[in-house]
């Protein structure tokens, strides 16, 4: 090939790419936005399954970097910036409630009172008469054991590991109450205290010897258990206990594929917003074991249906407990084995230094390592790679940013506070921590996306129609709103309607007669045209600085009415990412 | 070339349209509803039609199924025969688990429920018996009292064996007295010695003739070995630090030619050729400053010891011998404190006793596993040996450590014989595992000036 065949060659090149990343307007109808997915229709109980900590850590940790690497769709898809969203968000970009998940705290927000009870439905296990263990603990890192409250509740019981009082028991009640209050189905998890001498082992329980044999279980072994654990100084022990979830379990959901026997399970997990958005919630808390191990498929029975519910469990590898005592340092900053990392240490011969090898500090032995000033939202790893995390869009991140950034100061204390730390300053800096963290993950995010939401319809005092929103980076401290110029103009179908009109230190777009006029132009012009065809829409960019550039724009789609006495209605958001 | 260039760009291109294509819909998720939606809107209002212009985002469509152009399929091949490969393999993992095949194999290698006890395979390869395997029994914790117990044998061929027996208790009676026992047999029908084959049949034979430090890879003659011993160390804990030993050793050597290159050419008059028993006492202070477990992060290590040695059955052999080692780990400034360096300098001299002679296989020797890697096996010896060892060890992950290292040694008869441009260099990178328990294994590779030098070891460098 000649050299003027290969510039027509990268001519193409050039012109195709810019093609492909270029596609044509939707176009959107008046329609109510879904709030509810459609999946607790009645099914048969699907079949438990057990998944292979081993096997699904290899498949991602090697399977998922092969993914990556060797998956030229998705490279190419990277390259013209055209990763697959989310499949089940509405058409406003955000998740109907579900069997997985429930819009709470970001969308409505909790009480005080609602955000320190979390999923907590009762006071938490009866441990004033005697209580019977019913078996050991089978899953995890952590020492524990499965017992029968005085009422004979069942609850999963943990410990605090030996020389770390409150570390892992704090850190799976707090955890717990965020995801929760973030929108995720959680168990219930109780602070509480044992006492030894009320334990009775119950008839028949067994244990696997370590020739994986069933023998009884005996004093003894609980005993080597309660000897790895941290004792109260009145020989009690602090313990968290988890009540057993409602309904029939059937194992861990995987963050990948779908559950083939649940014609509910229609969205492959990878594509699901909020399990691709949890990355963000999991980095903030520094929830970073988030395998498929630590999640849990209940069959349960709710309003006469049958259906499987999706939840999420174990959070004592979050905050600066990694489920046996601390966390290594590392954690949040690369996973096992990832290959990446080891082979830019070795090729850099230890030359390149992690921040996080710099200054590991041990905050105490009831807060391990969690620090504010290393955290990088934007490359949070867990330890074993997710392949709904890897998945995440920019979009997926703000999601989850705007939940993280729901929680106020105020709030988060409340929630820590539950962890019942001995040491008050623990409490202190674990929430500004939190705080800190938070805010860097509401910078990183929103930085990445035009950050305006809650879009609505108001009519001023002149009955003048404006559309007011929320600037969520001006909301929360981050820019300045008399440094923040809006410009914004009317679109039909990608075509533009209008030049651009200014909005500069106001959260709020003028839809002025001139405009109506134009709109109702545009749709006489569309005999044919249905009325809930009417949609048309704002495309906003936003200029922080005087001097800047716009950024990415976001345009809010919205179904202008012939009753012109009709507040317009918005009916989709697109942002660009 | 530029053919390939073509074609990729116009694969890229073709892909790119699949991509396209997926994304008329929403994305590539398209439902039954959506099918007929394929074709892209365009942004002409008067072409709109209602029903296809439809594309409201809806997670409750069923059913959700995925369409993907072939191309699409045919660029993420390479992740599909992964996973395609991978499958049985998984299974077998699955299949391992279920049936706690890990939990019993590492059970079949613990001796007790506290894991103070246990079995191990062995394998070593480029050491003191070259390649060769076997087991390592352990008990760290006898009496639960902190005494240690370890046997190892590792087996080559049926003329290349060792066996070791060991007890350390390091708290005599709830003392700060210390007492390690050591027994330990060798046995190896081909040891290197290179020697000056001029002199072979000299009465006189010099002992800077034997594996001297210019001595050539064409002076390479082989001797068999067959010896005993047994190792008595006494010590008191000055401090926590500081330690004071005494210690007494029994050797038992039967030396004869080897069968292996230049066997025949073993010069039976050598010194320590024949059968040998030896008995020496000598002590030594250790002074131990140095920090960090499992990794050596900083501080120093100083050992200085002393040995009277003589023959028992007979009076040909008698000398002193006298070592200094130190160890010094410095953290490099400006990076992380697990990266160090690790400096090993050791100094050791033998002096003979009157006219007293000194066993060729007791002279200093480099050569080996832990000195100069690199070179063959007991490649130089002499009555006394300078050397250094430099490694910069720093961390890839929770408990790999990779390693650079330069040797520096030369042997010599007379301290006056030690020059700089005597010096005989290796140099070599390794990767090193480390567990919490202090269970150590390296994999290195060195260079030398002769050759190159494959090295699997448990057992540290320093």
């Amino acid at each position: 090939m000649k050299k003027g065949a290969l510039k027509l060659s990268l001519t193409i090149f050039c012109v195709g790419l810019c093609l492909l990343s270029c596609g044509a307007q939707k176009q959107y109808l008046k329609r109510d936005v879904i709030t509810e997915e459609n999946d607790r229709e009645s099914i048969p109980k699907p079949k438990p399954r057990r998944v292979s900590v081993f096997e699904d850590g290899i498949e991602n940790i090697f399977g998922r970097e092969i993914d990556e690497y060797g998956n030229l769709s998705w490279h190419n898809r990277k390259l013209i910036n055209n990763l697959k969203q989310a499949k089940n968000t509405n058409s406003l970009d955000e998740v109907p409630n579900s069997t997985w998940f429930t819009n709470r705290h970001a969308k409505h927000p909790l009480t005080i009172a609602e955000l320190k009870r979390g999923p907590n439905r009762g006071g938490g296990p009866d441990m004033s008469g005697n209580i019977t263990i019913t078996g050991a603990k089978a899953e995890g890192v952590s020492p524990g054991f499965r017992m029968k409250d005085n009422k004979g509740v069942d609850y999963f019981v943990k410990f605090d590991i030996k020389g770390f009082p409150q570390l892992n028991t704090a850190a799976e009640v707090i955890t717990t109450k965020f995801v929760y209050a973030s929108g995720y189905n959680t168990p219930e998890n109780y602070l509480s205290v044992l006492d030894p001498e009320k334990m009775r082992i119950g008839e028949g329980v067994t244990i696997k010897d370590k020739w994986g044999k069933d023998v009884p279980m005996t004093m003894d072994f609980m005993n080597y258990i309660l000897s790895r654990v941290q004792p109260n100084p009145d020989g009690t022990y602090r313990i968290v206990a988890s009540k057993r979830l409602e309904g029939e379990p059937l194992g861990p959901f995987l963050y990948t594929g779908r559950r083939k026997d649940d014609p509910n399970d229609r969205v492959s997990h990878v594509h699901r917003r909020e399990l691709r958005g949890y990355k963000v919630i999991a980095a903030w808390s520094n929830n970073f074991d988030t395998k498929a191990n630590n999640s849990l498929d209940m069959y349960v029975t709710e309003n006469g249906k049958s259906f499987v519910k999706h939840y999420i469990i174990d959070f004592a590898t979050s905050l600066g407990s990694g489920g046996y005592g601390t966390a290594s340092p590392s954690r949040g900053h690369f996973g096992t084995f990832d290959l990446g990392h080891i082979f830019k240490k070795l090729f850099t011969l230890g030359l390149y230094v992690e921040p996080w090898e710099k200054k590991p500090k041990l905050i105490s032995p009831s807060v391990g390592y969690f620090d504010s000033e290393l955290f990088n939202p934007g490359n949070y790893a867990v330890i074993v790679p997710n392949p709904a995390f890897q998945r995440m869009t920019e979009l997926d991140g703000f999601w989850g940013a705007k939940i993280v950034m729901s929680f106020t100061d105020e709030q988060i204390r409340a929630i820590v506070e539950t962890g019942e730390f001995q040491n008050q300053e623990d409490v202190d800096y674990i929430v500004r921590t939190l705080a800190e963290r938070r805010d860097k993950t509401g910078r990183y995010w929103y930085g990445k996306v035009n950050p305006l939401d809650n879009f609505r319809f108001q009519q001023d005092g002149n009955a003048q129609t404006l559309m007011e929103f929320d600037d969520l980076s001006v909301n929360a401290g981050f820019e300045d709103l008399d440094m923040t110029t809006y410009r914004y103009k009317l679109q039909y179908l990608g075509e533009d309607l209008t030049g651009y009109f200014f909005s500069k230190s106001k959260a709020r777009l003028d839809l002025n007669d001139e405009m109506g006029q134009t709109i109702e132009n545009t749709f006489t012009a569309l005999p044919g045209l249905s009325e809930d065809g009417r949609v048309l829409n704002f495309k906003i960019e936003t200029l922080r600085k005087t001097g800047g550039s716009w950024g990415k724009d976001v345009k809010v789609f919205f179904y202008y009415p012939i009753d012109v006495s009709e507040p317009p209605q918005i009916v989709a958001i697109e942002r660009e990412n | 070339m530029n053919r390939i260039f073509s074609f990729l760009i116009i694969l890229l291109l073709i892909t790119g349209s699949g991509v396209l294509a997926q994304n008329s819909g929403s994305e590539s998720e398209e439902t039954n509803q959506k099918e007929n939606n394929s074709e892209q809107e365009t942004a002409q209002p008067e072409k709109i039609n209602q029903e296809q212009a439809n594309e409201y985002p809806d997670p409750n469509l069923i059913p959700y199924r995925t369409k993907k152009s072939v191309l699409v399929h045919f660029l993420s091949l390479p992740a599909k025969i992964w996973h395609l490969a991978w499958t049985p393999l998984g299974a077998t993992v699955i299949w391992m688990e279920q049936n706690q095949i890990p939990q019993k194999a590492i059970n079949f290698f613990y001796l007790n429920d506290e894991r103070t006890a246990a079995v191990f395979p062995l394998i070593s390869l480029g050491g003191n018996t070259g390649a060769g395997a076997g087991l390592m029994v352990f008990h760290n914790n006898l009496f639960n009292k902190r005494k240690k117990i370890n046997a190892s044998f590792l087996y080559s061929t049926s003329a290349n064996n060792s066996a070791t027996v060991a007890y350390s208790d390091s708290s005599l009676f709830g003392t700060s007295f210390y007492l390690d026992l050591t027994g330990s047999y060798f046995n190896d029908s081909d040891e290197n010695l290179y020697i000056d084959t001029t002199m072979v049949s000299n009465e006189n034979l010099r002992d800077s003739s034997i594996g001297a430090n210019r001595s050539t890879k064409d002076d390479e003659t082989s001797y068999s070995t067959e010896q005993a011993d047994v190792i008595a160390n006494f010590g008191y804990a000055i401090h926590e630090k500081i330690g004071l030993g005494i210690t007494s050793s029994f050797r038992r050597v039967d030396i004869a030619s080897g069968d292996g290159t230049g066997g025949s050419l073993f010069p039976g008059g050598i010194p320590g050729a024949g059968k040998t028993s030896l008995f020496s006492i000598g002590g030594t202070l250790t002074f131990n400053f140095s920090n960090g477990w499992p990794r050596t992060l900083s501080g120093t290590l100083l050992r200085l010891s002393y040995t009277y040695n003589r023959e028992i059955n007979g009076s040909r052999f008698e000398y002193n011998r006298f070592r200094a080692e130190l160890n010094q780990f410095i953290p490099i400034p400006f990076l992380a404190k697990n990266r160090r360096l690790g400096i090993r300098g050791v100094f050791e001299k033998i002096d003979r006793i009157g006219t007293k002679q000194v066993p060729f296989y007791e002279l200093s020797l480099l050569g080996d596993a832990a000195n100069l890697r690199g070179f063959d096996q007991n490649r130089f010896r002499g009555r006394g040996l300078l050397f250094f060892n430099f490694e910069y060890r720093y961390p890839i992950w929770d408990t790999w450590d990779a390693v650079l290292f330069v040797d520096e040694g030369q042997v010599y008869d007379d301290l006056s014989e030690i020059a700089l441009n005597e010096f005989h260099t290796a140099v070599g990178t390794g990767i090193r595992f480390m567990s919490r328990t202090g269970f150590l294994m390296r994999f290195e590779v060195a260079r030398s000036s002769e050759q190159w030098r494959a090295l699997f070891q448990i057992i540290p460098n320093f």
